[in-house]
């Protein structure tokens, strides 16, 4: 009785998800970083481009941070609420689990750069392995399957990266750049069968 | 009576109804949903629905708010804090008696 309540607990967390918006809007993000990435990686050093890239990137993080917020419950306003109803959740202060998992994550990357030969491109890798690590937390904590799956592409571009390209900056836009694509495409799949199962159809109030 | 049993005897009735249990538990996990997700997660019909959130209402655990997004009326349903102490008080019971409860004879 109580892993029923559990599950319903947890079906309901994951109803954020069910829709595959976040995955289509972080997608584009990590595409778009992976793309400013490789026009960074393509100008020559010294170039006054280099400075304007490296504002445009912080911007597009900082601000696609805030965007895809925004986008996101407005979307879900209109595709989302109407087919299969509206929940709110709690914002809830970052847990210990996460820190623990951050400095994991981070410890891992730390000692990549001390073990691994020099010519690993250590940065893709650091940043594959990280992108599983929260990925497959994310799958963990609310259960979604897909998450796993989109994180270990993210691990192995990122050794792909790590041993294919010897360019730290050209290795983290093949990173960030497959996983976005990858995302768009689990996020697009997800958001198809939504769409065929569901509708739709507008609440009449009891 | 084992003590861990009496608790399930005493157990609160309004939530321990399985429709109403599921509402509470949806709820207990959101800051709040509306009619039409718990319509869909519970599979009850829309009389049953708001028949189980009156009861929840009459008895303090869950307000119910009829908000508008855009044109169309959104019926909030939250669990007060008082659901939430019962949910939890309601958990604990049931663990106890099915965790501490001697095992059936084979």
């Amino acid at each position: 009785m109580e892993n029923k309540m559990d599950e319903v607990m947890q079906r309901t967390s994951r109803y954020f998800y069910a829709d595959g918006l976040v995955e289509l809007a972080v997608g584009g993000l990590f595409l778009a970083i992976g793309v400013m990435l490789e026009v960074w990686a393509r100008i020559a050093l010294g170039s006054p481009l280099v400075l304007a890239i490296t504002l445009g990137l912080i911007l597009l993080i900082i601000g696609g941070g805030l965007a895809i917020n925004r986008a996101i419950g407005s979307i879900k306003e209109r595709v989302t609420y109407p087919r299969t109803g509206y929940v709110s959740y709690h914002q809830r202060k970052p847990s210990r689990s996460r820190w623990l998992i951050a400095a994991a994550a981070l410890g891992l990357a730390i000692l990549g750069g001390l073990v691994l030969p020099e010519w690993f491109s250590k940065m893709a890798l650091a940043e594959g392995l990280l992108l599983l690590v929260v990925l497959g937390y994310m799958g963990y904590r609310v259960g979604v399957r897909r998450f796993f799956l989109v994180g270990i592409i993210a691990a192995l571009l990122g050794l792909g990266a790590a041993l294919l390209i010897p360019e730290d900056l050209q290795g983290s836009s093949v990173t960030f750049g497959g996983t976005g694509i990858a995302l768009l495409l689990s996020g697009a799949l997800t958001l198809r069968a939504y769409l065929q199962a569901h509708p739709n159809v507008s609440e009449e109030a009891p | 009576m084992n003590a861990d049993l009496l608790s399930l005897v005493e157990v609160d009735r309004i939530i321990h109804e399985p429709a109403r249990l599921v509402i509470v538990a949806i709820l207990s996990s959101v800051e709040s949903a509306d009619f039409l997700y718990l319509l869909n997660e519970t599979n009850l019909t829309k009389g049953n629905l708001s028949s189980h959130l009156s009861k929840l209402e009459e008895s303090g655990y869950v307000t119910i708010e009829k908000t508008f997004a855009g044109k169309v009326t959104r019926t909030i349903c939250r669990l007060t804090p008082e659901g939430h102490e019962a949910f939890q008080t309601y958990r604990k019971q049931i663990r106890a008696a099915f965790t501490e409860s001697p095992a059936p004879p084979s």
